[in-house]
C-alpha cells in the first residue's frame, strides 16, 4: 500500500503493525469494512513507521492525497466534512492510546515529576509579531495571526505552573507562542510526562474534537507565552472555509498526527523498557 | 550543533557502528536526517574493548579532519571490536569566530577520569558565564581545560561533582553530578539574565555505564533573529536488542527486548527506517547500568 492515499476498506480485514526496539513486531489495530487506513497521508507529510498487511483478501476504495487536496482547495463542502472526520478519527485514536497508557501500571518511578502548583497567570497583548518566526503556522500569515489573536486570550505562564488538570472539563485550545508546555498523566506518585509542546504547537485537541474532558493535564515546562482560544472559537472555525481557519486546521491536522506518534512512542517505550529490564533481572515497575 | 552516537553491549566491529548503517554517524557529517546543518568541525571517539590492555581505558581518537575522508579511522574501524563507544562529530556555525582545533573535539575525558562526555547543543552567553562557573570546578580540572567550548566546562562541572572522579562511579552518582552541574548552569544563566533557549543534550560513558541526557534550558525562548534550532527540542533516540548487525538488508538491533543486552543511543537514528527507535523523553535522562553482563535501563525526570 502506498503511503500517499487514504483507503476505505469495503471488505476483508487489515492489520496495522509497528516495531519496537529489539525488532519485535507489535500489532496496533485491525481495520475492517467501513473503516479507513492511511489517514495520516491527508494530514501530514512525515515518514510512516507502521506497516499495513491484509489478514484476508480485502477490497477498498483508494483516495489519492493529491486528488483530495485539489478538491479541498476548490472549497468543496464535503471535503471539509471528510477532513474534519479524519482529524476526529486521529484524535480518537490518540485518546485510545492515552487510555491504554493510563490503564497500565508500567512506568518508571524515577520518571515521575512532583505535581506542579496552580499559578497566577499574567496576560499580554500585541503577540502578533511572535507568530512571524513560527514555521508551523506560516500559512496563517500576518492577517490570520492577528485575527486569531483577537479571538483569544494571551497568557504569560511561569515555569512550573499547572495550567489544567486531567479530565477537568473541556480544555481551551492552547497555542504555544514562546516557551513550552508539558502534557502529563497524573499518577498516584507524581506526574508522568507524556508530551512536550514547543513554539507553534497546539494542545487540548483530543477533548476539543470529541467533547469529552481531555485525558491529560497541562503545565508550563518553561516560562511560556500562550494564546488560549475558547472551545466555542474552535467550533466556529472547525468547518469554516475561511483561509485563516483552513490554515489553523491544517496545523491542527499536523499536530494531531504528531501527538498520535508521541503517544504511541510513549507506550512503546514503556512496554519495551519493561521487557528489557525483566531480562536484566530487575523490574522497574 | 553536533551528532553523537553511544553504544553499550556485546562487542561489535567499530565499522558497523560508525560507517555501515544507511544513516551512519559519519553519513550525518553532511546528511543528518534531523538537523539542517553540516558537521564538519571534527570527529572524536572513546571506545572500550574488554580484551585490550587496560580494558577500563578507552581507545581515544580525535581529529579535526572531516572524518569521512579519514583513511586511518576507516582502517582502525575495520579492525577494532568495541563493547562500549562514545563518538561525536562536531558541527559549528559557519563563521571565522569559531575555533576548530583538536582541543575542542569531543568526547572530553580528563586524564585518570574514567567518565567521558560528548555534548550536542550550545549554551547561549557562555562567554559571559564561564568565569562564574569556575568556583564550581575542582582546581585540577580547571587547569585541565584546554579548549574553548562550553561543552568542556559542562564536563568539568560534572566531573567535579562526582564523589570520586577517578573511579568508576555508580550511574546514580553520575546522574546526581549531572543534576548538580545543570543546577549551577541554570543559576549562572539567571545571574546574567540569559533566557535564550540552550540545549544540553549530553552523553556520558565510562565503558560500563551510560547516561544520556536530553535537556534544554529555556526551551522555546528565542528572538526571531535567533531562530535556529529553537522551535524543536533537540532530538535523542535509542534502540536496544540482542544482536546488532545486518539483518534482512538492514542494520539494526534484533532479538527482542526480552533478550536484549545491547543499547544504542544517538542524536538521531543511524538508519533511515527508525521504526525500531524510540525517543528519549524531553527533560529526561536515560540511565543504563551494568550488572555483570546484564543491563538495566531507566528513564529519570530531570527538573533543575
Amino acid at each position: 500500500m502506498a503511503a500517499d492515499a487514504l483507503y476505505i476498506v469495503t471488505a476483508g480485514e487489515l492489520e496495522i503493525m509497528t516495531r519496537l526496539p529489539g525488532d519485535t513486531a507489535a500489532m496496533v489495530s485491525t481495520i475492517g469494512p467501513g473503516e479507513v487506513v492511511g489517514e495520516f497521508a491527508f494530514l501530514d507529510d512525515g515518514p510512516r513507521s507502521a506497516s499495513v498487511t491484509a489478514r484476508e483478501d480485502s477490497e477498498g476504495l483508494r483516495v489519492p492525497k493529491s486528488r483530495f487536496l485539489g478538491l479541498l482547495a476548490d472549497g468543496k463542502p464535503w471535503t471539509l466534512d471528510l477532513i474534519d472526520a479524519l482529524r476526529s478519527l486521529v484524535a480518537s485514536r490518540t485518546r485510545s492510546t492515552l487510555t491504554r497508557i493510563a490503564a497500565t501500571s508500567r512506568y518508571d518511578l524515577p520518571s515521575l515529576r512532583a505535581p506542579s502548583p496552580f499559578g497566577d497567570f499574567g496576560t499580554t497583548t500585541d503577540v502578533t509579531p511572535l507568530f512571524a518566526s513560527l514555521g508551523r503556522l506560516a500559512e496563517l500569515g500576518a492577517d490570520g495571526a492577528a485575527l486569531l489573536a483577537s479571538k483569544g486570550t494571551c497568557l504569560t505562564i511561569p515555569r512550573g505552573a499547572r495550567m489544567s488538570d486531567a479530565e477537568s472539563g473541556r480544555q481551551a485550545l492552547t497555542l504555544v507562542l514562546r516557551g513550552a508546555v508539558r502534557s502529563f498523566l497524573p499518577r498516584h506518585e507524581g506526574h508522568e510526562q507524556i508530551m512536550v509542546h514547543g513554539p507553534g504547537e497546539l494542545t487540548g485537541l483530543v477533548g476539543l474534537f470529541d467533547g469529552v474532558p481531555h485525558p491529560l493535564g497541562l503545565e508550563a515546562a518553561e516560562n511560556t507565552i500562550a494564546l488560549q482560544l475558547p472551545p466555542l472559537v474552535f467550533e466556529e472555525m472547525r468547518r469554516s472555509p475561511e483561509p485563516s481557519a483552513l490554515a489553523l486546521f491544517a496545523a491542527i491536522g499536523r499536530q494531531l498526527v504528531r501527538d498520535q506518534r508521541r503517544a504511541n512512542r510513549h507506550l512503546g517505550r514503556v512496554v519495551s523498557l519493561e521487557q528489557f529490564n525483566q531480562h536484566a533481572g530487575g523490574g522497574t515497575i | 550543533m553536533c551528532r553523537i552516537l553511544s553504544y553499550l553491549g556485546s562487542p561489535v566491529l567499530l565499522d558497523h557502528l560508525l560507517y555501515a548503517p544507511d544513516s551512519s554517524l559519519l553519513d550525518q557529517t553532511t546528511a543528518a536526517q534531523m538537523l539542517s546543518m553540516l558537521n564538519l568541525a571534527g570527529f572524536g571517539m572513546a571506545a572500550w574493548d574488554t580484551s585490550s590492555h587496560e580494558p577500563h581505558m578507552p581507545y581515544r581518537y580525535r581529529t579535526t579532519q572531516v572524518a569521512v575522508f579519514d583513511r586511518n579511522l576507516k582502517e582502525l574501524a575495520s579492525k577494532l571490536q568495541v563493547g562500549a563507544l562514545l563518538a561525536h562529530i562536531r558541527g559549528v556555525p559557519m563563521t571565522s569566530t569559531v575555533q576548530v582545533n583538536e582541543q575542542n573535539v569531543h568526547p572530553f575525558r580528563f586524564n585518570d577520569v574514567p567518565l567521558a562526555m560528548a555534548h550536542n547543543g550550545d549554551l547561549a552567553g557562555f562567554r559571559m558565564m564561564r568565569f562564574d562557573l569556575l568556583p564550581h570546578v575542582r582546581p585540577e580540572f580547571a587547569q585541565a581545560i584546554s579548549g574553548s567550548t562550553d561543552s568542556e566546562w559542562i564536563y568539568a562541572l560534572v566531573a567535579s561533582a562526582l564523589p570520586d572522579p577517578r573511579t568508576i562511579n555508580t550511574p546514580d552518582a553520575i546522574l546526581a553530578a549531572i543534576r548538580h552541574a545543570l543546577t549551577i548552569i541554570r543559576a549562572v544563566r539567571e545571574q546574567h539574565g540569559i533566557t535564550r533557549s540552550s540545549s544540553a543534550n549530553l552523553m556520558f560513558c565510562d565503558g560500563i555505564n551510560l547516561v544520556a541526557v536530553r535537556y534544554t534550558f529555556d526551551f522555546g525562548r528565542f528572538e526571531a533573529s535567533q531562530l535556529q534550532g529553537a522551535t524543536d527540542f533537540l532530538s535523542m533516540w535509542y534502540s536496544f536488542g540482542a544482536d546488532y548487525g545486518l539483518h534482512d538488508g538492514e542494520w539494526k538491533l534484533t532479538g527482542g527486548a526480552k533478550d536484549a543486552d545491547s543499547i544504542m543511543v544517538a542524536s538521531e537514528p543511524v538508519t533511515r527506517d527508525f521504526s525500531t527507535w524510540i525517543e528519549v523523553p524531553e527533560y529526561s535522562a536515560l540511565v543504563v547500568r551494568s550488572d555483570g553482563s546484564r543491563r538495566h535501563a531507566e528513564i529519570h525526570a530531570l527538573e533543575v
